[in-house]
This record gives structure tokens, C-alpha cells and sequence, in this order.
């Protein structure tokens, strides 16, 4: 148990609030919290791609944090109008 | 233990904080403009602190790829995130505003 996977474990508690806020908050609120479990997620990724000392698991984080805008581009422009 | 443990301990339990800190703000505050402040925060200085503590680990075992690949991530994370927030504050105040939308009539995209 290296010090990245045990920073990668307690990370992984900021997904709590993101969640509840998906839970229960209206639906813009929600897009906010998306963006933020996205960050999270590529930040757990970096931190076990070094922990398990493998770095060809660094690229998951790399298309991941590209992925993201792309995404997040779409939820907007999606709630801006039609939604 | 070495300095570059202690140097690895500092940098990643200041990301992680400031990660959960941006996190359980983005719980409690009020409305929905106050909660996009905080991924400034959580995108910029938690990624660049783990970056950087991935970077140093990286070099520390002598292998440069992963070093340049985190910190390309957090690059990319750096750039990409005023974008996001920019493109979700608009969309959010066109859908509370209506008199300011550009196209009401959903005329540019129909068929």
C-alpha cells in the first residue's frame, strides 16, 4: 500500500458531495457536479496509474480529461436549449 | 525517510485537500453560480500539486514518460477548464434569460 494509492482512496470520498448533489439539486446543479466528478475521476486515475507503477495507465487519464470537454461542451449547449 | 517522501507527502496531502475542500463547497453552497467557482480550484491547483507529486515520483524511479504524461494531464486539465466553465455559465444564464437567446426560434439547426 503505497502513499498514491492510499491518496487515490481518499480521493475517491470527493465523489460523496458530487453525488449527492446529482441527487438532489436541479438539473444545472447537476452539470456542475458532473464536471467535478469528471476532474475527480482523471485525478484517481493519474494517482493509481503511479501507484501501481504502470504508466501506459496514465494514457486512460489522458483520453479522460479530453473526453471531458467534449462532453461537458455538449451538456451545456444541449441545456441551453432544449431542455 | 528520504526528502523525496516528504516532498510527495506535502504536495499530495495538499491536492487531495484542496480536491475535497472544492468538493464539499460545491455541496454547500447556495446556488448554481456560486457552485462553478470551485472547479477552478479543483481543476487547477489539485491537479498540478498531484501532478507534480506524480512527476517526482516518476523521476525518482527514472522513468521520464510518466513524468511528462501526468504533467501533460494537468496541462491539458489547465487549459480545458476555463472553457468548460465559460461554455456552462453561458448555457446556464441563456436558459434563465430568455430574451437573450440567439436563435429562440431554433431556426439554425433545423432541417
Amino acid at each position: 500500500m503505497n502513499i498514491f494509492l492510499l491518496a487515490a482512496s481518499v480521493l475517491v470520498i470527493g465523489f460523496i458531495p458530487c453525488g449527492i448533489v446529482c441527487l438532489r439539486n436541479a438539473i444545472v446543479d447537476r452539470l456542475v457536479a458532473l464536471e467535478m466528478a469528471s476532474i475527480i475521476a482523471t485525478l484517481v486515475l493519474v494517482m493509481l496509474a503511479e501507484g501501481f507503477r504502470r504508466g501506459i495507465y496514465l494514457d486512460v487519464a489522458l483520453t479522460l480529461v479530453i473526453l471531458n470537454l467534449a462532453g461537458t461542451l455538449a451538456f451545456a449547449r444541449f441545456l441551453e436549449r432544449w431542455l | 525517510m528520504s526528502e523525496h517522501v516528504i516532498v510527495l507527502m506535502l504536495l499530495l496531502t495538499a491536492g487531495v485537500g484542496i480536491e475535497l475542500i472544492c468538493c464539499l463547497a460545491l455541496w454547500v453552497m447556495p446556488n448554481v453560480y456560486a457552485r462553478l467557482h470551485y472547479l477552478a480550484p479543483a481543476s487547477i491547483f489539485g491537479a498540478v500539486m498531484i501532478a507534480a507529486a506524480v512527476a517526482v515520483e516518476a523521476v525518482v524511479i527514472k522513468d521520464a514518460n510518466s513524468a511528462i504524461k501526468a504533467l501533460l494531464i494537468a496541462a491539458v486539465m489547465m487549459v480545458t477548464s476555463p472553457v468548460i466553465t465559460h461554455a456552462t455559465a453561458r448555457g446556464i444564464h441563456t436558459r434563465d434569460n430568455e430574451h437573450l437567446r440567439t436563435d429562440p426560434a431554433g431556426e439554425e439547426n433545423a432541417s
